[in-house]
């Protein structure tokens, strides 16, 4: 994939060019919006904003890393949300009727077995769970940083924060991590525990 | 700039840093050295690390997620992309020149402030010593004018002599030196008056007292007149003395112009007298002029005019700062 001539090519107005870019995305956009979220339906509903606001702002983009500009899009739209959320609070009636959500049909299950998927399928579920417990600043630090594997330097860029900030929210999060974790132990593979 | 932030932080905050760039791999080799032999000195920091680093690895494991659908835009829908205004396309320039037009603003302000108490200080300052100053001055013109008159009164009584030797009606010399002093005295207290301060009291004692010689030598030279001359087109001593505390007098040229055109048939010698005190009280004048004090310096808005400018300047450029940051992402 031409990354440059595709960008170039959906700043002149090409959309299919655009597609291409985001089909190559879309999977590490979802990923870093659902645990930012927390939520598949959010995070589907945030991913689909970035992806529709970074083809119009997409002749602000001066070259460089376009997937750190494309996930910075996508941590600002969930950053929106949270906010947004927040001022109103509402409830879905799946919420309601089910008993938390369960990303398995997103999860990469491949050819691993189904107990060891489910059992991976819970470690990741109580991770999460510990990961929406944290302030929504020290979650999309973590996400970035721990999750996704930024660092420092390109973290603060997404989130649009200093540097220092970025340590000291990582810093913070990983301690309540850590208590949370220890909460779940026996649901982490032995190395961990 | 790193020493300079932990200036301000706790050792268990500098140690927390330390721990998150360990476990993260972003320290140099050297802090990564110095690092590594605290941890086998000191077991708690060793258990922070090792906590640390189970938190990333257990996050570092979980699964990619993949997309439930395709993000795809429809391309009936979506045109062209949305042109970025000007502020848009030049708004990192645009902050950096805010910010470098802030600091420019925040230091030309202080400067500006600095001068100011300084200023604001010594006119203080010059306000307080004024009342002593002033008063040397005062007393020190206040002389000199007694000396004068006292010349002229001398002028005055010779003059009258010869005017009682003519017989014809002369300008006393009250009514001649009086309102020249009390130019003098106007001037002096005008420029005195621009910094009104809690002094006006003493200038107004001042002036009382002023008033009071002067009342005193317009009675005598009035005393001397009624024996000298029975006619007077002027006021009496007593409305002079009253006159140099409240009404402005005429300028001394129209006043002894009048006085000479009032007089009938002035000889020569008479006229010339009356321009010998006319050139006196020019000399009044011009001395009186010369002790003027300096006129107290202004609080002048001018220095506030850069600072200003750059202000304003600093504010344009945060409004299209704003109005850029506004389209972004």
């Amino acid at each position: 994939m031409d990354e440059p001539y595709l960008i170039k090519q959906a700043q002149t107005g090409d959309v299919n060019a655009f597609n291409t870019l985001v089909l190559h995305y879309q999977d590490i956009a979802f990923s870093v919006a659902y645990r930012i979220m927390g939520d598949p339906d959010r995070a589907a509903d945030a991913t689909q904003d970035a992806f529709i606001n970074a083809y119009k702002k997409l002749s602000l983009f001066r070259g460089g890393n376009f997937k750190a500009w494309l996930l910075r899009v996508v941590t600002n739209r969930c950053y929106d949300l949270l906010k947004a959320s927040k001022r109103r609070p509402q409830s879905s009636l799946e919420e309601l009727t089910e008993e938390g959500d369960s990303p398995r049909w997103i999860a990469d299950e491949g050819a691993a077995r189904p107990e060891k998927a489910q059992m991976q399928r819970e470690t990741a579920e109580a991770i999460q769970r510990c990961l929406n417990n944290l302030p929504d600043d020290q979650r999309i630090v973590t996400v970035l940083c721990d999750v996704e594997g930024y660092d420092y330097a390109t973290a603060a860029e997404m989130a649009q924060t200093s540097l220092g900030t970025v340590k000291s929210r990582l810093n913070r999060a990983r301690k309540k991590l850590r208590e949370c974790l220890r909460g779940i132990g026996e649901l982490l593979p032995s190395k961990y525990r | 700039m790193t020493w300079l932030r932990n200036i301000f932080k706790s050792k268990a905050d500098q140690d927390a840093d330390l721990i998150a760039a360990y476990v993260d791999d972003a320290l140099s080799a050297r802090e990564r050295a110095r690092f590594e032999t605290r941890l086998t000195e000191e077991p708690a920091l060793q258990e922070e690390v090792e906590a640390q680093q189970f938190v990333k690895a257990t996050l570092q494991d979980l699964p990619q997620l993949k997309a439930p659908r395709n993000f795809v835009l429809d391309p009936a829908v979506y045109g062209e992309p949305e042109r970025p205004s000007i502020w848009a396309q030049f708004y990192p320039q645009l902050r950096t020149a805010t910010a470098v037009m802030s600091v420019i603003f925040m230091l030309t302000f202080s400067l500006s402030l600095l001068d100011g108490p300084d200023q604001l200080g010594s006119q203080q300052t010059a306000d307080s010593l004024a009342p002593a100053a002033t008063q040397a001055d005062m007393i020190a013109q206040a002389d000199e004018i007694d000396s004068f008159a006292i010349e002229i009164e001398a002028e005055a009584e010779s003059e009258t002599e010869l005017a009682r030797a003519i017989g014809v009606a002369t300008p006393t010399a009250a009514s001649t030196v009086e309102p020249e002093i009390v130019i003098a005295y106007d001037e002096m207290m005008a420029a005195e008056e621009a910094p009104t301060t809690d002094d006006d009291l003493t200038q107004e004692g001042f002036m009382a007292s002023i008033a009071t010689s002067e009342e005193t030598l317009a009675a005598d030279t009035a005393s001397e007149q009624a024996e000298a001359a029975p006619i007077s087109p002027r006021a009496t001593a007593t409305e002079d003395a009253q006159r140099v505390v409240t009404v402005p007098p005429p300028t001394p040229t129209t006043a002894v112009n009048t006085e000479v055109a009032a007089a009938p048939e002035i000889p020569a010698e008479a006229e010339t007298e009356v321009n010998t005190t006319n050139t006196t009280n020019t000399t009044i004048e011009d001395s009186s002029a010369n002790l003027d004090p300096a006129p107290a310096p202004t609080n002048s808005p001018i220095r506030f005019m850069v600072p200003m400018i750059i202000g304003i300047i600093a504010m344009l450029l945060g409004i299209f700062t704003w109005l850029g940051r506004r389209q972004q992402i």
